[in-house]
Protein backbone atom coordinates (compact mmCIF):
# COMPACT_ATOMS: atom_id res chain seq x y z
CA UNK A 1 0.00 0.00 0.00
CA UNK A 2 0.80 3.43 -0.31
CA UNK A 3 2.48 5.20 2.47
CA UNK A 4 0.60 8.39 3.22
CA UNK A 5 -2.37 9.79 1.99
CA UNK A 6 -0.25 12.94 0.52
CA UNK A 7 1.69 10.18 -2.06
CA UNK A 8 -1.67 8.66 -2.80
CA UNK A 9 -3.03 11.91 -3.81
CA UNK A 10 0.58 13.08 -5.72
CA UNK A 11 -0.46 9.41 -7.83
CA UNK A 12 -3.37 10.09 -8.34
CA UNK A 13 -2.56 13.56 -9.20
CA UNK A 14 0.23 13.08 -11.52
CA UNK A 15 -1.96 10.28 -13.46
CA UNK A 16 -4.56 12.71 -14.34
CA UNK A 17 -1.63 15.16 -14.91
CA UNK A 18 0.10 12.70 -17.39
CA UNK A 19 -3.51 11.52 -18.98
CA UNK A 20 -4.26 15.46 -19.50
CA UNK A 21 -1.28 16.53 -21.13
CA UNK A 22 -1.05 12.91 -23.37
CA UNK A 23 -4.70 14.17 -24.54
CA UNK A 24 -3.99 17.91 -25.25
CA UNK A 25 -0.57 16.22 -27.22
CA UNK A 26 -2.96 14.24 -29.64
CA UNK A 27 -5.66 16.51 -29.84
CA UNK A 28 -3.34 19.66 -31.21
CA UNK A 29 -1.71 17.05 -33.04
CA UNK A 30 -4.75 16.37 -35.09
CA UNK A 31 -5.70 19.53 -35.00
CA UNK A 32 -2.40 21.40 -36.62
CA UNK A 33 -2.85 17.73 -39.09
CA UNK A 34 -6.30 19.32 -40.22
CA UNK A 35 -5.37 22.66 -40.38
CA UNK A 36 -2.12 21.74 -42.47
CA UNK A 37 -4.39 19.69 -44.30
CA UNK A 38 -6.38 22.00 -45.17
CA UNK A 39 -3.65 24.81 -46.49
CA UNK A 40 -2.51 21.44 -48.67
CA UNK A 41 -5.95 21.08 -50.22
CA UNK A 42 -6.32 24.92 -51.26
CA UNK A 43 -2.28 24.77 -52.65
CA UNK A 44 -3.69 21.89 -54.66
CA UNK A 45 -6.60 23.20 -55.81
CA UNK A 46 -4.72 26.30 -56.88
CA UNK A 47 -2.11 24.02 -58.62
CA UNK A 48 -4.78 22.08 -60.32
CA UNK A 49 -6.57 25.25 -61.36
CA UNK A 50 -3.28 26.74 -63.08
CA UNK A 51 -2.59 23.74 -64.36
CA UNK A 52 -6.21 23.10 -66.19
CA UNK A 53 -6.27 27.05 -67.31
CA UNK A 54 -2.58 26.66 -68.74
CA UNK A 55 -3.67 23.58 -70.70
CA UNK A 56 -6.35 25.10 -72.54
CA UNK A 57 -3.92 28.03 -73.22
CA UNK A 58 -1.64 25.33 -74.76
CA UNK A 59 -4.54 24.19 -76.53
CA UNK A 60 -5.63 27.12 -78.21
CA UNK A 61 -2.20 28.20 -78.77
CA UNK A 62 -1.38 24.97 -80.53
CA UNK A 63 -4.56 25.33 -82.79
CA UNK A 64 -3.36 29.05 -83.75
CA UNK A 65 0.07 27.95 -84.26
CA UNK A 66 -1.68 24.81 -86.28
CA UNK A 67 -3.76 27.46 -88.34
CA UNK A 68 -1.16 29.58 -89.01
CA UNK A 69 0.84 27.20 -90.48
CA UNK A 70 -1.83 26.04 -92.75
CA UNK A 71 -2.36 29.35 -93.63
CA UNK A 72 1.05 29.97 -94.94
CA UNK A 73 1.21 26.57 -96.64
CA UNK A 74 -2.14 27.14 -98.31
CA UNK A 75 -0.77 30.75 -99.55
CA UNK A 76 3.30 29.67 -99.81
CA UNK A 77 2.42 26.29 -101.63
CA UNK A 78 -0.81 25.14 -102.46
CA UNK A 79 -1.49 28.81 -103.81
CA UNK A 80 1.88 28.90 -105.78
CA UNK A 81 1.05 24.81 -107.52
CA UNK A 82 -2.49 26.07 -108.38
CA UNK A 83 -0.75 29.32 -109.69
CA UNK A 84 1.44 27.15 -111.87
CA UNK A 85 -2.11 25.42 -113.13
CA UNK A 86 -3.18 28.70 -113.85
CA UNK A 87 -0.57 29.33 -116.10
CA UNK A 88 -0.12 26.16 -118.06
CA UNK A 89 -3.80 25.93 -118.52
CA UNK A 90 -4.42 29.73 -119.36
CA UNK A 91 -1.13 29.66 -121.82
CA UNK A 92 -2.45 26.45 -123.61
CA UNK A 93 -2.35 27.01 -127.40
CA UNK A 94 -4.37 24.46 -129.17
CA UNK A 95 -2.73 24.66 -132.48
CA UNK A 96 0.63 23.52 -130.78
CA UNK A 97 -0.49 19.85 -130.02
CA UNK A 98 3.14 18.59 -128.53
CA UNK A 99 3.33 21.85 -126.22
CA UNK A 100 0.16 21.32 -125.07
CA UNK A 101 0.31 18.16 -123.85
CA UNK A 102 3.35 18.65 -122.14
CA UNK A 103 1.03 21.76 -120.03
CA UNK A 104 -1.55 19.74 -119.67
CA UNK A 105 0.84 16.71 -118.23
CA UNK A 106 2.40 19.13 -115.87
CA UNK A 107 -0.96 20.42 -114.78
CA UNK A 108 -2.61 17.20 -113.76
CA UNK A 109 0.83 16.16 -112.39
CA UNK A 110 0.98 19.01 -110.09
CA UNK A 111 -3.11 18.65 -109.28
CA UNK A 112 -1.95 15.48 -107.79
CA UNK A 113 0.66 17.28 -105.71
CA UNK A 114 -2.07 19.82 -104.36
CA UNK A 115 -5.00 16.61 -103.65
CA UNK A 116 -2.08 15.23 -101.71
CA UNK A 117 -0.92 18.34 -99.93
CA UNK A 118 -4.81 19.34 -98.84
CA UNK A 119 -5.62 15.71 -97.63
CA UNK A 120 -2.22 16.04 -95.56
CA UNK A 121 -3.30 19.55 -94.53
CA UNK A 122 -7.32 18.29 -93.74
CA UNK A 123 -5.35 15.57 -91.17
CA UNK A 124 -3.27 18.83 -89.80
CA UNK A 125 -6.37 20.54 -88.70
CA UNK A 126 -7.99 17.20 -87.30
CA UNK A 127 -7.48 17.77 -82.97
CA UNK A 128 -7.43 14.17 -83.05
CA UNK A 129 -4.81 13.41 -85.80
CA UNK A 130 -1.90 15.17 -84.17
CA UNK A 131 -2.75 14.33 -80.57
CA UNK A 132 -2.99 10.51 -81.87
CA UNK A 133 0.63 10.85 -82.70
CA UNK A 134 3.20 9.84 -80.23
CA UNK A 135 6.01 12.30 -78.67
CA UNK A 136 8.66 11.67 -81.43
CA UNK A 137 6.71 11.36 -84.26
CA UNK A 138 4.81 14.61 -83.40
CA UNK A 139 8.19 16.67 -82.74
CA UNK A 140 9.19 15.14 -86.29
CA UNK A 141 5.90 16.68 -87.59
CA UNK A 142 6.90 20.02 -86.15
CA UNK A 143 10.49 19.75 -87.55
CA UNK A 144 9.23 19.06 -91.04
CA UNK A 145 7.23 22.17 -90.88
CA UNK A 146 10.27 24.27 -90.36
CA UNK A 147 12.31 22.80 -92.86
CA UNK A 148 9.71 23.39 -95.12
CA UNK A 149 8.89 27.15 -94.12
CA UNK A 150 12.08 28.14 -93.82
CA UNK A 151 15.66 28.30 -94.66
CA UNK A 152 16.74 26.69 -91.62
CA UNK A 153 18.64 22.99 -91.29
CA UNK A 154 16.73 21.36 -88.77
CA UNK A 155 18.31 17.97 -87.27
CA UNK A 156 16.10 15.48 -84.79
CA UNK A 157 17.56 13.04 -82.95
CA UNK A 158 16.10 10.35 -80.65
CA UNK A 159 18.12 8.53 -77.62
CA UNK A 160 17.02 5.67 -76.60
CA UNK A 161 13.72 3.65 -76.47
CA UNK A 162 10.63 5.75 -76.79
CA UNK A 163 8.40 5.76 -73.70
CA UNK A 164 4.87 6.74 -73.25
CA UNK A 165 4.01 9.91 -72.04
CA UNK A 166 0.67 11.47 -70.89
CA UNK A 167 -1.61 13.06 -73.48
CA UNK A 168 -1.78 16.40 -71.63
CA UNK A 169 2.17 16.53 -70.83
CA UNK A 170 2.52 15.66 -74.38
CA UNK A 171 0.75 18.70 -75.02
CA UNK A 172 1.99 21.13 -72.77
CA UNK A 173 5.89 19.98 -74.16
CA UNK A 174 5.12 20.24 -77.60
CA UNK A 175 3.94 23.70 -76.96
CA UNK A 176 7.24 24.19 -75.15
CA UNK A 177 9.21 22.82 -78.20
CA UNK A 178 6.81 24.89 -80.70
CA UNK A 179 7.52 28.14 -78.49
CA UNK A 180 11.66 27.27 -78.18
CA UNK A 181 11.63 26.71 -81.92
CA UNK A 182 9.17 29.69 -82.52
CA UNK A 183 11.83 31.88 -80.41
CA UNK A 184 14.72 30.37 -82.33
CA UNK A 185 13.02 31.57 -85.67
CA UNK A 186 12.33 35.27 -85.01
CA UNK A 187 15.37 36.20 -82.73
CA UNK A 188 18.15 34.16 -83.17
CA UNK A 189 19.49 34.09 -86.70
CA UNK A 190 20.24 30.83 -86.33
CA UNK A 191 21.05 28.92 -89.28
CA UNK A 192 21.06 25.48 -87.93
CA UNK A 193 18.80 24.01 -84.71
CA UNK A 194 19.69 20.52 -83.16
CA UNK A 195 17.01 19.01 -81.36
CA UNK A 196 17.68 16.24 -79.19
CA UNK A 197 14.76 14.02 -77.35
CA UNK A 198 16.74 11.66 -74.86
CA UNK A 199 14.54 9.17 -73.01
CA UNK A 200 16.29 8.37 -69.63
CA UNK A 201 14.80 8.01 -66.29
CA UNK A 202 13.16 11.23 -67.01
CA UNK A 203 12.11 12.68 -70.41
CA UNK A 204 15.34 15.06 -71.92
CA UNK A 205 14.58 17.81 -74.42
CA UNK A 206 17.37 19.74 -75.69
CA UNK A 207 17.57 22.66 -78.40
CA UNK A 208 20.44 23.70 -79.80
CA UNK A 209 20.91 26.64 -82.60
CA UNK A 210 24.08 28.09 -83.76
CA UNK A 211 22.30 31.41 -83.62
CA UNK A 212 23.71 35.04 -82.49
CA UNK A 213 22.51 33.82 -78.56
CA UNK A 214 22.12 36.56 -75.87
CA UNK A 215 23.91 37.71 -72.61
CA UNK A 216 22.64 35.99 -69.58
CA UNK A 217 22.26 40.23 -68.09
CA UNK A 218 20.28 40.72 -70.75
CA UNK A 219 16.61 41.97 -70.00
CA UNK A 220 13.94 40.20 -72.29
CA UNK A 221 10.65 42.07 -72.86
CA UNK A 222 8.59 39.02 -74.71
CA UNK A 223 6.35 36.42 -73.13
CA UNK A 224 8.00 33.41 -74.54
CA UNK A 225 11.34 32.12 -71.97
CA UNK A 226 9.13 33.05 -69.01
CA UNK A 227 5.92 30.84 -70.69
CA UNK A 228 8.35 28.09 -71.19
CA UNK A 229 9.66 27.95 -67.39
CA UNK A 230 5.96 28.48 -66.21
CA UNK A 231 5.04 25.69 -68.59
CA UNK A 232 7.77 23.29 -67.48
CA UNK A 233 6.92 23.78 -63.89
CA UNK A 234 3.58 23.17 -64.14
CA UNK A 235 4.34 19.34 -65.28
CA UNK A 236 6.71 19.26 -62.54
CA UNK A 237 9.85 19.81 -65.07
CA UNK A 238 12.96 22.15 -65.41
CA UNK A 239 14.27 24.46 -67.80
CA UNK A 240 17.60 25.15 -67.99
CA UNK A 241 18.77 27.95 -71.02
CA UNK A 242 22.31 28.48 -71.69
CA UNK A 243 23.51 31.23 -74.10
CA UNK A 244 26.13 33.77 -74.88
CA UNK A 245 26.45 36.68 -77.15
CA UNK A 246 26.93 35.39 -80.70
CA UNK A 247 27.39 31.79 -79.31
CA UNK A 248 24.16 30.15 -80.03
CA UNK A 249 21.32 29.08 -76.73
CA UNK A 250 21.06 25.38 -75.64
CA UNK A 251 17.28 24.89 -74.13
CA UNK A 252 17.02 22.00 -71.77
CA UNK A 253 14.16 20.74 -70.70
CA UNK A 254 13.93 17.77 -68.08
CA UNK A 255 10.60 15.88 -67.44
CA UNK A 256 9.03 13.58 -65.22
CA UNK A 257 6.85 10.64 -67.53
CA UNK A 258 4.19 11.48 -64.59
CA UNK B 1 4.02 -24.47 10.26
CA UNK B 2 2.14 -21.53 10.05
CA UNK B 3 -0.40 -22.41 7.67
CA UNK B 4 -2.00 -19.45 5.30
CA UNK B 5 -5.38 -18.37 6.09
CA UNK B 6 -7.67 -18.47 2.42
CA UNK B 7 -8.06 -15.26 2.05
CA UNK B 8 -4.20 -15.01 1.73
CA UNK B 9 -4.27 -17.84 -0.52
CA UNK B 10 -6.71 -16.13 -2.39
CA UNK B 11 -4.78 -12.80 -2.70
CA UNK B 12 -1.34 -14.25 -4.11
CA UNK B 13 -3.35 -16.82 -6.14
CA UNK B 14 -5.20 -13.96 -7.99
CA UNK B 15 -2.04 -11.89 -7.53
CA UNK B 16 -0.05 -14.72 -9.38
CA UNK B 17 -2.93 -15.11 -12.32
CA UNK B 18 -3.39 -11.39 -12.75
CA UNK B 19 0.89 -11.33 -13.29
CA UNK B 20 1.10 -14.32 -15.14
CA UNK B 21 -2.14 -13.34 -17.80
CA UNK B 22 -0.91 -10.39 -18.17
CA UNK B 23 3.10 -11.53 -19.29
CA UNK B 24 1.34 -14.18 -21.68
CA UNK B 25 -1.05 -11.45 -23.09
CA UNK B 26 2.14 -8.96 -23.43
CA UNK B 27 4.77 -11.59 -24.83
CA UNK B 28 1.44 -12.56 -27.51
CA UNK B 29 1.13 -8.95 -28.84
CA UNK B 30 4.43 -8.66 -28.75
CA UNK B 31 5.33 -11.61 -30.98
CA UNK B 32 1.96 -10.11 -33.08
CA UNK B 33 3.29 -7.02 -33.73
CA UNK B 34 6.80 -8.71 -34.62
CA UNK B 35 5.16 -10.74 -37.08
CA UNK B 36 3.52 -8.19 -38.57
CA UNK B 37 6.33 -6.14 -39.13
CA UNK B 38 7.98 -9.17 -40.92
CA UNK B 39 4.64 -9.88 -43.23
CA UNK B 40 3.60 -6.52 -43.82
CA UNK B 41 4.58 -4.21 -46.66
CA UNK B 42 5.98 -1.21 -45.64
CA UNK B 43 5.00 1.84 -47.40
CA UNK B 44 8.08 3.95 -46.08
CA UNK B 45 11.43 2.07 -45.08
CA UNK B 46 11.61 3.63 -41.51
CA UNK B 47 9.57 1.35 -40.69
CA UNK B 48 12.08 -1.58 -41.17
CA UNK B 49 13.86 -0.04 -37.93
CA UNK B 50 10.41 -0.72 -35.77
CA UNK B 51 10.56 -3.93 -37.07
CA UNK B 52 14.36 -5.09 -35.80
CA UNK B 53 13.35 -3.47 -32.55
CA UNK B 54 10.66 -5.68 -32.14
CA UNK B 55 12.93 -8.41 -33.26
CA UNK B 56 15.17 -7.39 -30.48
CA UNK B 57 12.91 -7.16 -27.76
CA UNK B 58 11.36 -11.13 -28.86
CA UNK B 59 14.93 -12.13 -28.76
CA UNK B 60 15.13 -10.32 -25.16
CA UNK B 61 12.49 -11.71 -23.87
CA UNK B 62 12.99 -15.15 -25.05
CA UNK B 63 16.46 -15.17 -23.00
CA UNK B 64 14.16 -13.28 -20.73
CA UNK B 65 11.73 -16.28 -19.77
CA UNK B 66 14.35 -18.52 -19.88
CA UNK B 67 16.34 -16.82 -17.04
CA UNK B 68 13.39 -16.26 -15.38
CA UNK B 69 11.13 -18.93 -15.67
CA UNK B 70 13.39 -22.35 -16.25
CA UNK B 71 16.62 -21.30 -14.66
CA UNK B 72 14.97 -19.13 -11.93
CA UNK B 73 17.64 -16.64 -12.39
CA UNK B 74 14.89 -13.73 -11.09
CA UNK B 75 17.26 -10.84 -10.40
CA UNK B 76 20.27 -11.32 -12.92
CA UNK B 77 17.52 -11.25 -15.89
CA UNK B 78 16.95 -7.38 -15.75
CA UNK B 79 20.86 -7.09 -16.68
CA UNK B 80 19.06 -7.61 -20.16
CA UNK B 81 17.01 -4.85 -19.85
CA UNK B 82 19.80 -2.33 -18.92
CA UNK B 83 21.37 -3.60 -22.06
CA UNK B 84 18.03 -3.22 -24.31
CA UNK B 85 17.31 0.03 -22.65
CA UNK B 86 19.78 2.49 -24.95
CA UNK B 87 19.28 0.14 -27.67
CA UNK B 88 15.62 0.62 -27.98
CA UNK B 89 16.30 4.32 -27.45
CA UNK B 90 18.81 4.20 -30.38
CA UNK B 91 16.61 2.73 -32.88
CA UNK B 92 12.94 4.30 -31.47
CA UNK B 93 14.77 8.25 -32.09
CA UNK B 94 16.04 7.00 -35.04
CA UNK B 95 13.00 6.15 -36.17
CA UNK B 96 11.24 9.60 -35.53
CA UNK B 97 14.51 11.72 -36.61
CA UNK B 98 13.68 10.43 -40.04
CA UNK B 99 10.22 11.42 -39.61
CA UNK B 100 11.20 15.32 -38.72
CA UNK B 101 11.78 17.32 -41.30
CA UNK B 102 13.91 20.22 -39.75
CA UNK B 103 17.51 20.19 -40.67
CA UNK B 104 19.17 19.90 -37.25
CA UNK B 105 17.36 17.17 -35.68
CA UNK B 106 20.20 14.57 -37.23
CA UNK B 107 22.81 16.73 -35.09
CA UNK B 108 20.44 16.65 -32.21
CA UNK B 109 19.88 13.00 -32.56
CA UNK B 110 23.66 11.72 -32.55
CA UNK B 111 24.67 14.19 -29.57
CA UNK B 112 21.14 12.77 -27.57
CA UNK B 113 22.32 9.78 -28.75
CA UNK B 114 25.70 9.23 -27.17
CA UNK B 115 24.51 11.33 -23.80
CA UNK B 116 21.61 8.86 -23.27
CA UNK B 117 24.29 6.08 -23.69
CA UNK B 118 26.50 7.56 -21.44
CA UNK B 119 23.84 7.95 -18.65
CA UNK B 120 22.30 4.69 -19.53
CA UNK B 121 25.80 3.22 -18.60
CA UNK B 122 26.19 5.43 -15.22
CA UNK B 123 22.69 4.78 -14.04
CA UNK B 124 23.39 0.93 -14.73
CA UNK B 125 27.14 0.58 -13.68
CA UNK B 126 27.81 2.96 -11.03
CA UNK B 127 24.78 5.00 -9.77
CA UNK B 128 22.09 1.97 -9.64
CA UNK B 129 22.24 -2.05 -9.69
CA UNK B 130 22.33 -3.52 -12.85
CA UNK B 131 20.37 -6.32 -11.16
CA UNK B 132 17.45 -4.46 -10.33
CA UNK B 133 14.56 -3.01 -12.89
CA UNK B 134 15.95 0.11 -14.60
CA UNK B 135 13.44 2.56 -14.00
CA UNK B 136 15.75 5.54 -13.97
CA UNK B 137 17.15 4.35 -17.24
CA UNK B 138 13.92 4.64 -18.82
CA UNK B 139 12.59 7.87 -17.41
CA UNK B 140 15.82 9.18 -18.96
CA UNK B 141 15.04 8.06 -22.30
CA UNK B 142 11.52 8.08 -22.00
CA UNK B 143 11.59 11.86 -21.32
CA UNK B 144 13.49 12.01 -24.23
CA UNK B 145 11.63 9.51 -25.97
CA UNK B 146 8.39 10.94 -25.38
CA UNK B 147 9.80 14.64 -26.99
CA UNK B 148 10.78 12.75 -30.33
CA UNK B 149 7.54 11.21 -30.62
CA UNK B 150 5.31 14.33 -29.62
CA UNK B 151 7.86 16.44 -32.35
CA UNK B 152 7.18 13.38 -34.57
CA UNK B 153 3.29 13.71 -34.46
CA UNK B 154 3.04 17.55 -35.09
CA UNK B 155 5.64 17.42 -38.30
CA UNK B 156 3.42 14.76 -39.82
CA UNK B 157 2.86 16.20 -43.61
CA UNK B 158 -0.19 15.84 -45.47
CA UNK B 159 -1.31 14.40 -48.36
CA UNK B 160 -4.25 14.08 -50.88
CA UNK B 161 -6.70 11.95 -49.40
CA UNK B 162 -5.13 10.51 -46.30
CA UNK B 163 -6.17 11.16 -42.29
CA UNK B 164 -4.25 11.62 -39.99
CA UNK B 165 -4.81 8.05 -38.62
CA UNK B 166 -3.70 6.33 -41.76
CA UNK B 167 -0.10 7.46 -40.99
CA UNK B 168 1.78 4.71 -39.27
CA UNK B 169 4.37 7.45 -37.99
CA UNK B 170 1.16 8.42 -35.49
CA UNK B 171 0.20 5.49 -34.12
CA UNK B 172 4.03 4.66 -33.47
CA UNK B 173 4.03 8.09 -31.91
CA UNK B 174 0.80 7.59 -29.67
CA UNK B 175 2.09 4.20 -28.80
CA UNK B 176 5.44 5.31 -27.34
CA UNK B 177 3.34 8.61 -26.03
CA UNK B 178 1.18 6.00 -23.60
CA UNK B 179 3.84 3.95 -23.08
CA UNK B 180 6.36 6.04 -21.75
CA UNK B 181 3.73 8.18 -19.67
CA UNK B 182 2.64 5.12 -18.20
CA UNK B 183 6.42 4.33 -17.47
CA UNK B 184 6.74 7.21 -15.47
CA UNK B 185 3.81 6.75 -13.41
CA UNK B 186 4.58 3.06 -12.64
CA UNK B 187 8.02 3.40 -11.84
CA UNK B 188 6.86 6.52 -8.94
CA UNK B 189 4.20 4.12 -7.92
CA UNK B 190 6.09 0.82 -8.02
CA UNK B 191 9.23 2.34 -6.03
CA UNK B 192 6.79 3.48 -3.38
CA UNK B 193 5.23 -0.20 -2.93
CA UNK B 194 7.84 -2.15 -3.76
CA UNK B 195 9.42 -1.26 -0.23
CA UNK B 196 5.85 -1.79 1.78
CA UNK B 197 4.31 -4.18 -0.70
CA UNK B 198 5.63 -6.05 -2.97
CA UNK B 199 2.52 -8.44 -4.13
CA UNK B 200 0.97 -5.28 -4.90
CA UNK B 201 3.73 -3.65 -6.64
CA UNK B 202 3.74 -6.90 -8.92
CA UNK B 203 0.07 -6.77 -9.31
CA UNK B 204 0.31 -3.01 -10.01
CA UNK B 205 3.25 -3.53 -12.69
CA UNK B 206 1.18 -6.17 -14.54
CA UNK B 207 -1.53 -3.87 -14.72
CA UNK B 208 0.10 -0.96 -15.71
CA UNK B 209 3.30 -1.67 -16.51
CA UNK B 210 2.24 -4.57 -19.10
CA UNK B 211 -1.11 -2.57 -19.91
CA UNK B 212 0.88 0.11 -21.47
CA UNK B 213 3.23 -2.14 -23.33
CA UNK B 214 0.03 -3.70 -24.87
CA UNK B 215 -1.48 -0.36 -25.73
CA UNK B 216 2.15 0.25 -27.36
CA UNK B 217 2.54 -3.13 -29.50
CA UNK B 218 -0.96 -2.68 -30.38
CA UNK B 219 -0.61 0.56 -31.78
CA UNK B 220 3.14 -0.70 -33.22
CA UNK B 221 0.63 -3.59 -34.91
CA UNK B 222 -1.87 -0.63 -36.34
CA UNK B 223 0.84 1.25 -37.72
CA UNK B 224 1.88 -1.99 -39.69
CA UNK B 225 -1.27 -2.77 -40.94
CA UNK B 226 -1.91 1.16 -42.21
CA UNK B 227 1.81 0.65 -43.57
CA UNK B 228 0.37 -2.25 -45.52
CA UNK B 229 -2.86 -1.07 -46.65
CA UNK B 230 -1.02 2.07 -47.91
CA UNK B 231 1.41 0.05 -50.19
CA UNK B 232 -0.90 -2.44 -51.64
CA UNK B 233 -3.15 0.47 -52.86
CA UNK B 234 -0.91 2.74 -54.31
Amino acid sequence: MLSSPEEIYLAALSTALIMLVLVAIVIAAIVKYQRRYRLHMEEVMAMKQTYNEELLKTKLEISEETLDKVSNEIHDNIGQMLALVKINLFTINVQDKVSTTKKIAKAKEVIVQVIQDVRNLSHTLSPEYLSNFKLVEWIAFEVDLVKSSSAMQVTFEQVGQQRIVDPQRKLIIIRIIQEGISNIIKHAKASNIKITIIFENELKIELVDDGMGFSQNQKHTGQGLSNMKLRSKIIGGEIEIQSENMDGTSIRLTVPYE
Amino acid sequence: MIEASPTVLNFVWTASFTVMTAYYIYLILLLVACLLGFWCRKSDHTLKIIMWLLFALVVTEAIVYVMAITMKLKPQFFLLYHIYVPIEYLFVSLYFSKHIAWARINTAFYLLAGMVVLVDIYLSLIAGDVFSYPGKNLNVSGFLIIAWSATALFSIRPEIDRSIFSFPVFWIGIGFLIYYSGSFFHNFIYGLLIKSDSGLAAKLNAIINKGVNDVLYICISIAFICSHRLKKYT
